[in-house]
Parts: structure tokens; sequence; C-alpha cells
């Protein structure tokens, strides 16, 4: 039913939303997939990611991520991805940061991916940056970037660009030797990769040392000028700008 | 109502609703009609309906009875004289009553029982209770249903197989709309299905870009805070610098005024003390701090023994002129014995100038003398000894001043 707009607004009128929280300690397990199916399909309106957000389940969300199944945790990081765009100072709270820097080694891909999604989310606010920064996330997103699965290293990708905005991302990014595996992932078939990509490196050129490393890669930067993608020309373009910056 | 309640009961109460059939004025010929009188009147009903005495018709403004008026007065006159004459017949009628002849003096009539068997006379009367009671009202019973009575005539028929309609082609068209709206509907969702996937596709891309901007902006905004920050730091090292320039500038202006105030200071300081001697000459010094003083001191010390020698001195001429003097009186004395007594005076004048220059030779003679004071008393003696000697001298001259 949420699947549909209109099911969303009912079920915001009619705060739903709490009373199916009741079945988050269901033992049925079918019960809780689609109570959590629910929940994600909801969290993609603003809306219902806001009366989420007031409801205040994103503490219990954050727990179950520990505790429950695997197919029920990927359905979870969907939610907490649409839900933490908005408002990160909830799950901060709740301790979720290191939760998801171990989601990050765990071996399904899947819960992977959408661990590295849910953590692009939480850097989009600064707050969430400033955490990630120091719970020492960055390493190993850098270390995702060469991990064999392309929509992991799209993920990781996505969560340095955010990652990188402010000063000590970047250096700690930088140290962690980011720019080689970001070049790589320049060349991957995915336009949403390259895009991350792309927009990482921008962030890091920012910084004196990303500059010089990069200065001698700008050709690879001109070579996507005739990428087919409109958006990823444009992010070539900025980036080739930022590159060559002088002071 | 009230009112018309009333006047039923008196209605009720005079018997008019009972239908008495009109009183036949002139017919004295019924007696037994008249003995039934004795215990009741015989009660004839008529239907109420017709009636001359029932009023019809609307009764609320009725005050005098409804017939007109205008045979009232007749009718009022006949009634008049027919109650006259019922009263008349009814005195005869009581005069022709046969009576019991009247009772002995001092006796009374009394009824008395004659049957056979006593009947107990009393006065209350025989009541028997009789009620009445309609019945509760019911509910009207529903109406039966009206079945009309069949009529007509009764027809049976019989379908065999086969005779209406063939099933199976009958049932294709029916077949293919309900095959064809399933598919149809089947349709309909797999492409439902197919443009959620699109829509999907969409908003994964969109999320990118969404994403994507979100970076750029965020990036911008973070460098120009950066911008925003080393202006701002820029800024305020400008600030520092000039503010350090400034003090610099305000100390050296400090300083040299303090120079040229402090110039002037040391010359006068050293002339100050200059001046208040504390710079001297250790010799001079010395000369004047130790020498100086000794000397003055000695000068002093040799002044005073001067003075002490002079007063001793002194003393002593004195007291030497005292003897003398005393030593002249006493001769004087005796020489006045043999001179006269103006010789005398002059003697004594003589003696007192005598010695008054011997004092003033001794003086002067002490004042020579001062100078070898250094060399101690032995001077003095001297001097004292030449003074004896002038003393003699003056004394002599004196003495030989008698003629």
């Amino acid at each position: 039913m949420a699947n549909h707009s209109v099911g969303r607004e009912g079920f915001l009128k009619h705060q739903v939303i709490l009373a199916l929280s009741v079945i988050l300690d269901d033992p049925v397990f079918m019960c809780r997939m689609h109570m959590h199916m629910a929940y994600r399909s909801v969290a993609q309106v603003p809306q219902g990611a806001d009366s989420i957000l007031a409801s205040g389940l994103i503490p219990f969300l954050v727990e179950k991520l520990e505790e429950e199944e695997e197919e029920i945790q990927e359905v979870i990081l969907d939610t907490l991805y649409f839900c933490l765009q908005w408002d990160s100072l909830q799950a901060l709270q709740s301790n979720a940061v290191p939760i998801l820097r171990e989601k990050l080694t765990s071996p399904n891909e899947d819960i992977r991916s959408k661990a590295a999604r849910t953590l692009m989310a939480i850097c989009m606010l600064l707050d969430g940056k400033n955490e990630v920064w120091r719970h020492d996330v960055i390493p190993l997103l850098v270390m995702l970037l060469d991990d064999p699965h392309i929509d992991v290293k799209g993920n990781a990708a996505g969560a340095l660009m955010f990652a990188t905005v402010t000063t000590e991302g970047k250096y700690a990014a930088l140290d962690a030797g980011a720019i080689p595996f970001l070049l790589e992932l320049l060349d991957v078939d995915l336009p949403k990769v390259r895009l991350n990509a792309i927009k990482t490196l921008t962030m890091l050129a920012e910084a004196p040392e990303g500059r010089r490393d990069l200065l001698p890669q700008v050709n690879k930067f001109k070579a996507l000028f005739q990428d087919p993608v409109l958006y990823v020309r444009h992010a070539a373009q900025i980036a080739t700008k930022v590159i060559e910056w002088k002071p | 109502m009230s009112f018309k309640f009333i006047r039923i009961s008196r209605f009720n109460f005079e018997k008019e609703h009972l239908i008495q059939p009109l009183p036949f004025l002139y017919s004295f010929q019924d007696v037994e009609y008249d003995t039934l009188e004795l215990d009741e009147e015989p009660i004839r009903y008529g239907n109420i309906m017709y009636d001359r005495r029932v009023i019809r018709g609307n009764t609320y403004a009725l005050h005098t009875y409804p017939p007109t008026s205008q045979p009232d007065p007749v009718e009022l006159q006949r009634q008049q004289e027919a109650k006259r004459k019922a009263l008349a017949r009814k005195r005869a009628r009581e005069h022709l009553r046969p009576r019991s002849p009247e009772p002995v003096e001092g006796r009374k009539h009394a009824d008395v029982q004659t049957e056979l068997y006593l009947e107990e006379l009393a006065d209350r009367i025989i009541e028997v209770d009789m009620e009445c009671q309609t019945d509760a009202f019911l509910d009207r019973p529903p109406s039966p249903l009206f079945i009309p009575a069949k009529t007509g005539r009764d027809v049976a028929t019989q379908i065999l197989e086969g005779e209406l309609f063939d099933f199976d082609i009958e049932v294709k068209p029916m077949l293919e709309v309900l095959v064809g709206k399933t598919i149809e509907q089947s349709l309909l969702e797999v492409m439902e299905e197919e443009e959620l996937a699109e829509l999907q596709m969409q908003q994964q891309q969109f999320e990118e870009l969404r994403n994507l901007e979100l970076a750029e902006v965020q990036r911008l905004e973070e460098q120009e805070r950066r911008h925003q920050e080393e202006k701002e730091h820029r800024r305020q090292q400008q600030l520092e610098v000039l503010h350090k320039q400034n003090e610099t500038s305000k100390k050296i202006a400090a300083r040299a005024y303090a120079k040229m105030y402090l110039a002037d200071l040391l010359p006068s300081v050293f002339s100050n003390l200059r001046d208040k001697g504390y710079f001297y000459d250790p010799v001079e010094r010395d000369i004047e701090v130790g020498f100086l003083p000794w000397l003055m001191h000695e000068v002093d010390k040799t002044i005073e023994y001067n003075m002490l020698g002079r007063i001793v001195l002194d003393m002593l001429i004195r007291e030497v002129v005292e003897t003398r003097l005393n030593m002249f009186e006493q001769l004087g004395a005796k020489q006045s014995e043999v001179l006269p007594d103006e010789n005398d005076k002059e003697r004594e004048e003589s003696l007192t100038t005598g010695a008054e220059q011997f004092i003033e030779g001794s003086q002067r003679s002490s004042q020579r003398d001062s100078q070898w004071d250094s060399q101690g008393g032995s001077l003095r003696y001297d001097s004292l000894d030449s003074a004896f000697t002038n003393q003699r001298e003056s004394f002599e001259r004196g003495a030989s001043f008698d003629p």
C-alpha cells in the first residue's frame, strides 16, 4: 500500500508508522520483512521521512541493523538511507557510524553497497561528515574503492564525495591514498560511478596536495569531455577548472 | 364545558332525559294509571333522536331555550296553567285517596308486617356490584395477504437437450471476453511494473544527479568558506601589522620626547649636586673638615687661656690694689691725723688716681705681655714684678706728692 503516494499520505494521516513500530519485535520473519519494506516505501517521500524521524524510530532501526537477518538489514539500510538525508542527528546519537563501519566489511556485497550508500547519506550533513572523519571511516571507504563489485565502488565513491568536503576529510582521504583508486574508477562503465569519482577528485583537488597530484592526470579528465552522458561532461569540466586553478 | 356538565347533571337528576311522554293534561280516567303512580311513574322510552326537546346544533351561545322566544310567552302561560292544574289534580287525588283512619288519641300508627314469614325491613338497599370492563385495545392485526384466487389454466412444458442452444458455440464470445479481459489486465499490470522499473531508474538517475549537485554545492560552499576564512585571516594579519606599526611609531615618539625631556636633566642634576657640594677635592675637604676645626679649637683654647690669665691677673691686681688701698687708707688715716682734711682728699684722690693709673698700667702691660702668652706664665710674673715696681714708683710719687 505504501507504494502508492495516496497510500503514503494515508499512512501519514493515520499515524500508521507508530502502529507498525509495534511489529518491530515480532517473531515472525515475514511480518517484519514486510513492515520494513513498508517503512522503506514511506521513507522515500520527504514527508514520510520526516514523520519517521519525528516518531523517533531511527535508534530502533539502527539497533535492528545489528541484530536482524541480512535481507531485513538491506531493507533497513535502504530506509535509513532515505531518512538520514534529511537529519542525521538521531542516527549519530544512536551510534550509527561505528555500526555502519562494521557493515562495510561484511561479506555480503549488497550489504556493503547499501551500507556505503547510507554512509553517503549521513555525510550529506555537516555533523555526519565530522562524525565519519572522527571514526576513521574514510580509510575503509578508500579500501572499498577497490572492491570487485561495481555498486560497492560507486557507493563508496559517493560517500567519499561527501565526506571530503571538509578539510579534514580531504586530508584523511589523501593520506589513505584515494587518488589512484579514484582515477581507475574514471574508466568504469556505469555513469554513476564515474560521476562520483569525478566529484570526489574535484573535492580532493581543492587541497594543494591533491592539486599537485592530479595536475599530471588532467588529460584523463579532458578525455571525459567526450563522454556521452551530459553530466559527466559537466563534472569533468568543473574538475579540470579546479585542478588548473592558480591562486 | 362546566356549564354543560352542570346542566347535564341537572338533566340527569331531573329525569328529563328519560323520555316521558307528554303528560296527558286532560285524562282523569286512568285510575290504574293513578295507582301505579303510588310507587313510581311509568317510564316510557323513546328515541332520543326524534325528541323535540333535544337541542340540536351549536350549544355554546345558548342562554335561553332554543325554541324561539316568540311562542315562549304562550308556552310559558300554558306551562303555568298546566302546572296549576297538575297541582290541583294532585290535591284532588290526595283527597280521594283512601287512607287508613287517623289514629286514636294517644296512639300512633305503626307499620307491621303481616305475612307468614317476616321479612327484614332494612333501610339498606340491596346492592349488587356489577362491573363492566371493555377489553384492552388490541393492535390492529395485519391485513391478511391478498392472495387472488387462482385463475387460468395450468400448463406444463419440457425442454430436451440440444433444443435451446449449442453450448460450445455460445460460450465462445463469453470466453473470448473473459480471456481478453484477463489478458488485458495482466498486460496492464506488466506495463505498470515496467513503468515502475523505468521510474525507479529515472529516480536513481535523478538521485545520482542530485547527490552530485549537492556535492558540488557543498564543495563550492566549502571553497567559499575557505576563501572567506583566508580573507579574514589576512585581514586580521594586516590589522595586526597596522596595529604594531602604530604602536612602534608611538613608542618612538614617546622615546624621543622622553629623551628630549631628560636631556636637560643630567646637567641640571650635576650642577645641583655640585652646588650642594657633593663634588669636593678630598685634600681641601680634609683640611676643611679636619684641620680647620682643630685649629679653631686650639685658637679657642689659647684665647681661653689668655682670658683666664687675664682674669687671674685681674683678680690678683684687684686683690693687691685692695690690700694696698687698705694699707694706704690706714696710712692715710694716720697721716690725716697730722695734716688737714683737704690733703686727705687730695691724697685719697691721688691714691685712687694712682691706684687707677696703677691698674691701667698693669692692664696695658698685660696687653703688651699677651703676645708672649705662649711662653707661659713666667712672663706674667715678670709683668707682675714690673707691675709692683710700677706701683711702688707711683706710690712713691704719691708719697712725694705731699708738699
